[in-house]
C-alpha cells in the first residue's frame, strides 16, 4: 500500500498536478516574501544592536534570542485575536488571507534572522571595523565592511529562518484558515489531506517540502563553511 | 615635517585611567613604543590612528601630513581573496582603475604574495596574514604606519622576512611607529625608543642612547 501510495504521489509531481502546484506555488510566495520582509526588518534591528551604545542593550538582544523560540501557533492564536472582526485589526480584513500569512511568517522568521546576523556581526565585526576604521573608513564605511564581511553568516541565518517558516502550520492554519484555492499551503494541505486518509497528494506535497528543506539545508551548509574564519 | 603631538592626553575605559600622558613623535625612520602589559601602548596606537578619541586632551598633527594608517591585525582580515583585502584601503581613499591595480601589484610583490592574490586571505598562514596585513597599510601609502606588535605570533623566519619590509619602509620616507615586547627587535629597528613605564610616565630616547642607558637585564624588569 505504501509503495502504491508513493508511486501515486510522484506521478502527481511528474505530471504537475494542477492543484499541487497551485499550493506549492502558494507556499513559495508566502514564504518568499515574509522571508524578504523579515531579511530588511531583521538586518536593520541587527544593525541597531551593533551601532546603538545604550543601557539594557544585553537585556534586549536576550529578549530577541527569546522570540527566536517563538511557538508558532502562539503568534497565530495572538495574530487571530488581532485580526478577528471584534479584534483591534479586524477593519483590515487581513483574516484569513495571504496576506496575514506572511505577516504570521514574518514574525517568526524576524527574530531568526535578526539574532543570528547580530551573533555572527558581534563576533567578528569589532576587529573587521578596526581594520577598516585603520585604514582611512569613516564610521558608515566601516559598518558597510563588517556587514559584507559578514554576508555568507546572514545567509546561513535566511536560510535558517526560510527552513522554519516554510515547515509551519500552526500559525498560517490559524491566520490563514487553509481555505482551498486562495490560503491552502503545503503543510496545511498535508495535515488536512493526511487527517482525510488521501496521502496521495499529502506525500507529494511532503516530498517537495523535504526537497525544498534539503535545498535551503544545502545552502545553510555552504553559506556557513564559506563565513567560517580559519 | 612628519609628526604628532599627543597634547596632555588622557583615556580611561571603565573609570580606569589607562593612559595619561604628553608625548612627541617627530621625523621619519622608525619610533618604537617599548613598556610592560596594560601601560597603554595599544591604547595610544589607536588615539593616534583616530579610532579612539581622548577623554582629555588632543593629537596634533603636523600640518598637512596625511592620516595614519593602523595596520590591520590578521584577525581583522576581510573573508575575500588577498587582493581584495589590499584594494579595500585604495577604494577607501579613492584610487581607482589603473593606479588601484599598479598600486596592489607593488606591495603584492614587495610582500611576496603576489602567487597568492586569487586565494581566500582567511586560509593564508599566519607570516602571510601579517605580510598581508602589511601589503593592506602599504598600499595606501600613508605618511604615517602604525604597527602593533606585527611580529609577536610569528616563528622567527617570518619575524625576520616582516621586519625586511619594515626597515624598507624607512627607506621610503614614511614615520613608522611600531610598539613591540621584544627589546632584540627594538634594538634591530628603532631610531628612536619611547619607553613606557606606566600609564602616566614615559621618556624619550634616540636608539644608541637608549640602549646605552638601559642595559637589557634592567629592561627585562619593566617588560
Amino acid at each position: 500500500m505504501l509503495i502504491d501510495t508513493l508511486s501515486r504521489a510522484m506521478l502527481l509531481i511528474v505530471h504537475c498536478d494542477k492543484d499541487l502546484l497551485e499550493i506549492v506555488f502558494l507556499s513559495l510566495r508566502v514564504t518568499c516574501t515574509s522571508i524578504f520582509i523579515a531579511t530588511l526588518f531583521g538586518l536593520s534591528i541587527a544593525l541597531l544592536l551593533e551601532i546603538l551604545q545604550v543601557p539594557g542593550k544585553a537585556i534586549a538582544v536576550s529578549f530577541l534570542n527569546t522570540l527566536t523560540g517563538l511557538p508558532p501557533v502562539v503568534v497565530g492564536l495572538v495574530l487571530y485575536m488581532l485580526f478577528s472582526r471584534t479584534g483591534p485589526l479586524g477593519f483590515l480584513d487581513l483574516l484569513y488571507s495571504p496576506s496575514a500569512m506572511i505577516i504570521a511568517q514574518t514574525v517568526l522568521a524576524t527574530p531568526i534572522v535578526a539574532a543570528l546576523s547580530h551573533a555572527s556581526i558581534r563576533a567578528g565585526g569589532k576587529c573587521v571595523r578596526e581594520t577598516a576604521m585603520g585604514l582611512g573608513a569613516t564610521k558608515f564605511q566601516a559598518l558597510v565592511a563588517v556587514f559584507v564581511d559578514a554576508r555568507y553568516a546572514i545567509m546561513a541565518a535566511v536560510a535558517a529562518a526560510f527552513g522554519r517558516v516554510v515547515a509551519e502550520v500552526g500559525a498560517v492554519l490559524l491566520v490563514g484558515g487553509n481555505i482551498a484555492h486562495h490560503t491552502r499551503v503545503m503543510t496545511t494541505a498535508i495535515a488536512m489531506e493526511a487527517d482525510k486518509g488521501d496521502f496521495e497528494l499529502a506525500i507529494a506535497l511532503g516530498i517537495i517540502l523535504l526537497s525544498l528543506s534539503f535545498m535551503v539545508n544545502i545552502i545553510f551548509y555552504f553559506s556557513q563553511h564559506k563565513g567560517e574564519k580559519k | 615635517m612628519i609628526g604628532f603631538h599627543a597634547k596632555n592626553i588622557r583615556k580611561s575605559f571603565g573609570g580606569r585611567i589607562v593612559l595619561d600622558l604628553d608625548l612627541h613623535f617627530s621625523g621619519t625612520g622608525i619610533h618604537i613604543i617599548l613598556g610592560s602589559n596594560g601601560c597603554g601602548k595599544s591604547t595610544l596606537l589607536k588615539l593616534l590612528a583616530g579610532l579612539i578619541q581622548p577623554d582629555k586632551g588632543k593629537i596634533v598633527p603636523q600640518p598637512g601630513q596625511g592620516a595614519p594608517v593602523l595596520v590591520p591585525k590578521p584577525d581583522g582580515l576581510f573573508n575575500s581573496s588577498v587582493y581584495k583585502n589590499v584594494a579595500y584601503g585604495l577604494k577607501i581613499h579613492k584610487i581607482s582603475g589603473m593606479a588601484r591595480s599598479e598600486r596592489i601589484d607593488d606591495v603584492l610583490q614587495a610582500v611576496s604574495l603576489t602567487h597568492l592574490q586569487k586565494s581566500n586571505a582567511l586560509t593564508l598562514s599566519s607570516g602571510e596574514k601579517q605580510r598581508l596585513c602589511m601589503a593592506m597599510a602599504l598600499a595606501v601609502q600613508p605618511d604615517v604606519i602604525l604597527l602593533d606588535e606585527p611580529t609577536s605570533s610569528l616563528d622567527p623566519h617570518n619575524a625576520a622576512q616582516l621586519e625586511q619590509i619594515i626597515l624598507q619602509m624607512r627607506q621610503g620616507e614614511m614615520m613608522v611607529i611600531l610598539v613591540t615586547h621584544n627589546i632584540s627587535q627594538a634594538k634591530r629597528l628603532a631610531d628612536t625608543v619611547t619607553f613606557m613605564n606606566s600609564d602616566t610616565q614615559a621618556a624619550q630616547y634616540s636608539s644608541e642612547a637608549f640602549f646605552k642607558t638601559f642595559d637589557r637585564d634592567g629592561l627585562d624588569g619593566y617588560i
